[in-house]
């Protein structure tokens, strides 16, 4: 009996070994240590033997019965691993095929350059303040020192509405965010260092490179020794972070009733070291106007002009819009066709 | 305005050659923009007079010839192929040369030309017809004979045809202020001021005036309007061309020589400035006298112009009448009438200075340009007229030697002009522009501008001249302009200075770019439209024209009114896309207006969102909403059932969500199907739309949201289901559950089921309803407890629950 013990032993572990996936094994194992396995069919015969021998031989069937266990976990784990390598190496992915997207939306393009130039500004210093796009008369224009038929009114074409008082004139859609300077000096007096970016309005037709609605930005600076220095600096300093890489001002002449000297600016091309698409090839981008606040200007707004001065600068946001983009339609941004607008 | 380099320069001892770019910069940098420079020179650049020293027949062609041609030392003899016909040996010849760029025939874009072969024969470019090579048509397609000039062979031909030119055309609106510099001397100040030269001003020689003979009776009525007012009377005048040499200049500027009495006002006003205009004195005389009024026009009178146009005037419209008889548009342009022609030999000259304003107002009456107009209504100087008569007479006298001033010069000049002093402290220079000038220079630029100086030490005492005391220079500033742009701006070192006090953005914006990334993320696109629209939009949604704000002059019909929602033009953006996308989800901030009694209109910052998608539009619309309200951290919302809807929504689909007490907030809805179907999206499902008050929201804080204690207690949950009428509120169900057990701390809606096992008109509601304790496990005995609670307040409204 014990040597048909030892023999059970030996087929078992053969057929352990030689298992080569689960289900195979569970046979094997129900082979010998079933119910109605080898090993139970054995013992089954004990009855015939004396006590002692019913001892050794039932001792020597429970190590076998542990031993044979053992390699049978043991076999489980060679078996599980060689079909996880099995699977690894069939299975398959086609990652180029296309991606399952979360939907995504989109903010417009002149808001993000709008949100980028109020972060600039207030880095440096600046309150961001905004004001009505339905004007008056005098805070558009003749606080601004431009007088009823000044020739400059001719730069400003300009939608009116049929309502008009003594106080303000008429009422009209505001033709740059000049105004805005107006109210926020007659309210909080000097110094002031502000922007304005806003909507604003001329009447002209509608091309690639005009559009009758569009955004502005305007920087004011006014404290008792503000001067040109100061401008070129910031101007420097603004355009420098909006485009990421040094810029270099140059300015000319120009002619704002509000601002005297008044000056023109433009920077180096952020683009290019000697000539570009962007530039014509003259390294240099016009940006917009600036200058010294007119001192009538700040006596409009109560402010004495004799103890503070400083500058104003600004221009469109859609043209630094169409400068960092090269969108070479300017209408493209109030069409809203949502295949421009999520391209941003 | 296009005016010649050369005619500036030649005020100026200036003597540097500078190139195209060069001269541009130079007004650029320091005075007036220049749209561009034209160079003569460059449109003659390898081009050559050659001399033909042999002309055979081509062999292969019967109508070309082949040409020897000295081109002198440098370039040599050369082989050219040409077709003319009048060629001949010796003869001198326009030779456009490899690298020249001609026009073929006279006609099209210019063409390069290459060194090239002809039927077999080598061409060392070609020689020209005038056509070719722009210069005119008078000869014809035949080859241009230069003979006559009697030039070395080689000479370039720019040199031969005296083509050392610049032409500077001049951005105008840089020149508003400017009226001195319209014109060549007034470009030649700044131009020696810039350069460090000397500026040469021209100085006409008074003729002798008789004391007595022929003037014109002058009557001025519109005295506002008139501020100074020169006439003379010339006879012995012949009318003829003009020297060759003040036709060039003229066309140099763009215009048509006339003759010699038209020709010298234009010459004279591109030289100084001073528009003039020449009457033939026949046409103005009655019994050889001449009686000129000025007055307002009368309505409806009518007046010829030169160039044969008509004009009704206007009551504003200032007029010279002779006799009666309207004769000239003051300031603007002459009639035809009484205007110089061929036959003239006697003539009335006026030289004079008007309103500036009124001239513009009454250009505007007749939508008329001119040249006198665009100097006219920038102010002149009523210093210039006496000197524009006698550089006048000067020019006239090159043509009409024997000319005769028939009697005393007319001056109606009621306010002279007065010289002023600007008081202008040094420092005041320096704490403008953040450094120093020496003084010596801030002298020199204003000395060479003509500024009268007293130097006080500390301060300058200056008087501009009459040219610049047209409005332009009053104040100090002005002066610091004149001296900094000279000095140039590039001077300028750049400065910042440091800020103590930190920069912000206004509340409102700031809760403004949250939502708008928000809502990106959220999958939506942001518009932005025009603030425009016109009555049968206003019309589409329902709203009361007479509450819009007009605009009293408009680019085009559909935009001839100001907004009071963002819907309509968000219709449009939404018929747009769905050409390419099924779903449109779209934003927009605008601002919107409405009349009010005031002035000033009501302006209010709107956060428009529209979804449009197959399905379940109005909830999913409604998520977005409740999510804003969420990451805002807006409390004390309300969402409620919209009484009043808007007349553009859905009358019984729509709500409200109201803020802090009554304040509307909101209000979202299903757009009115006829709203939907003005805008051709019929074919749609039912699209939602919701507007947000958004400039309600300006005082709302920001700050960080406190924590709420996370309940880790064991949840129970039950399903609940009941039958309710139609008309029951999901909103009136939740409240009523909510109030039924403190222990109630979620109540989900699952579904809504209609069918044919229902009873008719009901409809029944399934929730998932969540109960959870912060102190204690509940056991099925507190369930028991709430679900009774509930049925029984359901039953109440009249709901019956399912397996109750």
């Amino acid at each position: 009996m014990e040597n048909q013990l030892n023999q059970i032993q030996i087929d078992a572990e053969k057929e352990i070994k030689e298992s080569n996936n689960l289900d195979q094994l569970l046979e094997v194992e129900k082979k010998f240590l079933g119910k109605k396995g080898s090993l139970k069919s054995i013992l089954s015969q004990l009855k015939d033997l004396s006590i002692e021998e019913k001892k050794a031989i039932g001792k020597l069937s429970n190590q076998i019965k542990e031993v044979l266990l053992n390699l049978i976990q043991t076999q489980k784990t060679v078996i599980q691993e060689a079909e996880i390598q099995n699977q690894l190496q069939n299975e398959f992915l086609d990652v180029t095929l296309p991606s399952i997207k979360p939907t995504k939306g989109s903010t417009h393009l002149l808001k993000q350059v709008q949100q980028k130039l109020e972060e600039i500004f207030i880095n440096l210093g600046f309150q961001v303040v905004d004001g009505p796009e339905v004007e008056s008369e005098k805070y558009n224009f003749e606080d601004l020192n431009i007088p009823q038929s000044h020739p400059a009114r001719d730069m400003y074409d300009t939608f009116f509405i049929d309502q008009e008082t003594e106080e303000y004139n008429r009422l009209l859609l505001r033709t740059h965010t000049s105004p805005v300077q107006i109210r926020h000096m007659l309210k909080n007096g000097a110094p002031v260092k502000v922007l304005v970016p806003g909507r604003v309005f001329r009447y002209e037709e509608s091309d690639a490179t005009h559009e009758h609605t569009f955004m502005q930005y305007e920087g004011l600076y006014i404290d008792k020794d503000i001067n040109l220095s100061h401008l070129k600096g910031y101007i420097e300093e603004i355009f420098g972070q909006f485009f990421g890489s040094k810029v270099d001002v140059r300015f000319r002449p120009g002619y704002f009733p509000f601002t005297e000297p008044s000056l023109e600016f433009e920077i180096s091309c952020p683009f290019c070291k000697s000539g570009c698409k962007v530039c014509k090839q003259t390294k240099y981008i016009e940006l917009g106007g600036c200058g010294m606040v007119h001192p009538n200007v700040l006596k409009a707004a109560g402010i004495d002009s004799e103890t503070y001065q400083g500058f104003a600068f600004g221009g469109g946001l859609d043209r630094l819009a169409m400068l960092i983009t090269q969108t070479n339609d300017l209408r493209l941004f109030r069409q809203n066709d949502i295949r421009f607008l999520k391209q941003f | 305005m296009l005016i010649s380099y050369n005619w500036i320069k030649s005020f100026t001892d200036y003597k540097d050659k500078l190139t195209d770019f060069e001269i541009r910069n130079k007004f650029s940098w320091h005075s007036c923009e220049i749209d561009e420079v034209i160079s003569e020179e460059k449109a003659f650049e390898n081009m050559a007079v050659g001399q033909i020293l042999k002309v055979s027949k081509h062999q292969d062609a019967d109508s070309l010839q082949i040409c020897e041609v000295d081109l002198g030392k440098e370039i040599g003899t050369h082989q050219i192929v040409c077709g003319g016909s009048n060629l001949s040996e010796n003869m001198l010849v326009a030779v456009a040369m490899p690298g020249a760029k001609v026009k073929w025939h006279g006609e099209g874009e210019l063409i390069e030309l290459k060194k090239t072969k002809i039927r077999g024969e080598e061409s060392f470019g070609m020689i020209c017809a005038s056509e070719e090579i722009s210069m005119g048509q008078s000869q014809g397609k035949e080859i241009m004979d230069l003979s006559h000039l009697k030039l070395k062979p080689g000479t370039p031909l720019s040199q031969a045809f005296q083509k050392n030119d610049f032409i500077l055309d001049i951005d105008n609106k840089t020149l508003t202020n400017r009226p001195d510099l319209w014109c060549a001397e007034g470009l030649a100040r700044e131009l020696a001021t810039i350069s460090r030269s000397q500026f040469n001003k021209l100085n006409p020689k008074a003729p002798k005036l008789p004391s007595k003979g022929q003037e014109v009776n002058l009557k001025v009525e519109s005295k506002d309007f008139v501020k100074r007012f020169q006439t003379l009377i010339i006879e012995n005048i012949e009318v003829k061309e003009s020297p060759i040499e003040i036709q060039n200049l003229l066309i140099k500027s763009g215009l048509t020589p006339k003759n010699n009495i038209v020709d010298a006002t234009n010459y004279v006003m591109y030289e100084i400035g001073q528009p003039m205009h020449a009457y033939d004195f026949e046409n103005v005389q009655i019994d050889s006298q001449v009686n000129f009024t000025i007055n307002t026009a009368k309505k409806g009178e009518k007046l010829t112009l030169l160039g044969d146009q008509e004009i009704e005037l206007k009551e504003n419209d200032n007029v010279l009448y002779v006799n009666n008889q309207a004769q000239m548009l003051l300031g603007i342009k002459g009639g035809l009438k009484s205007g110089v022609n061929e036959n003239t030999n006697k003539i009335v000259l006026e030289s004079a200075v008007f309103d500036g304003i009124a001239t513009r107002k009454s250009s505007q009456n007749h939508h008329l340009r001119t040249d006198s107009l665009a100097r006219y209504e920038k102010h002149l100087d009523p210093e210039n007229t006496t000197r524009a008569i006698y550089r006048f007479i000067e020019i006239v006298k090159l043509t009409c030697p024997e000319l005769k001033i028939s009697g005393p010069m007319t001056d109606f000049y009621p306010n002279k002009f007065e010289e002023k002093e600007i008081k202008i402290e040094l420092n005041k220079i320096h704490s403008y522009l953040g450094f120093e000038i020496e003084k010596d220079e801030i002298l020199r630029i204003l000395e060479t501008l003509e500024f009268k100086i007293k130097d006080k030490k500390e301060y300058l005492l200056i008087t501009p001249p009459s040219f610049r005391s047209t409005g332009d220079i009053e104040i100090y500033q002005d002066l610091i302009e004149e001296i900094a742009r000279h000095y140039g701006y590039h001077n300028l070192k750049s400065k910042l200075k440091k800020h103590s006090k930190a920069g912000q953005n206004l509340n409102q914006r700031i809760l403004e770019h949250k939502t708008r990334n928000f809502l990106a993320n959220l999958g939506l696109n942001e518009v932005i439209n025009y603030n425009f629209l016109n009555e049968d939009d206003i019309k589409a949604t329902f709203l009361d024209v007479n509450t819009h704000l007009k605009l009293l002059n408009n680019l085009n019909n559909d935009h001839t009114h100001l907004r009071q929602t963002l819907l309509n033009n968000m219709l449009k953006n939404c018929e747009l896309n769905h050409k390419n996308f099924s779903d449109v989800n779209i934003f927009e901030f605008g601002r919107t207006h409405a009349k009010t009694t005031e002035y000033f209109p009501t302006e209010e910052m709107k956060l428009g969102i529209l979804v449009s998608t197959k399905e379940n539009n109005f909830f999913k619309l409604k998520g977005i909403i409740e999510n804003i309200i969420q990451e805002l951290n807006i409390k004390g919302t309300r969402f409620e059932i919209n009484q009043t809807p808007s007349p553009y929504f859905h009358p019984n689909k729509s709500a409200c969500i109201k803020y802090q007490g009554k304040n509307l907030l909101a209000e979202i809805g299903i757009i009115h199907p006829s709203t939907q179907k003005y805008y051709n999206l019929d074919k749609q499902s039912e699209i939602a739309y919701a507007e947000i008050n958004f400039g309600m929201l300006h005082n709302l804080n920001l700050e960080i949201k406190k924590y709420t204690q996370i309940n880790n207690l064991p949840k129970l949950e039950f399903d609940l289901s009941i039958d309710v009428k139609d008309e029951v509120f999901n909103q009136e169900i939740i409240s009523i559950l909510k109030k039924s057990s403190k222990l109630i701390t979620q109540i989900n809606f699952v579904e809504l089921y209609k069918g044919d096992n229902l009873e008719e008109g009901t409809k029944s509601m399934t929730y998932k309803i969540s109960l959870q304790s912060d102190s204690r496990t509940l056991d099925s005995k507190d369930l028991e407890e709430v679900q009774k609670s509930c049925y029984k307040n359901l039953e109440k409204i009249g709901g019956k629950v399912r397996g109750s």
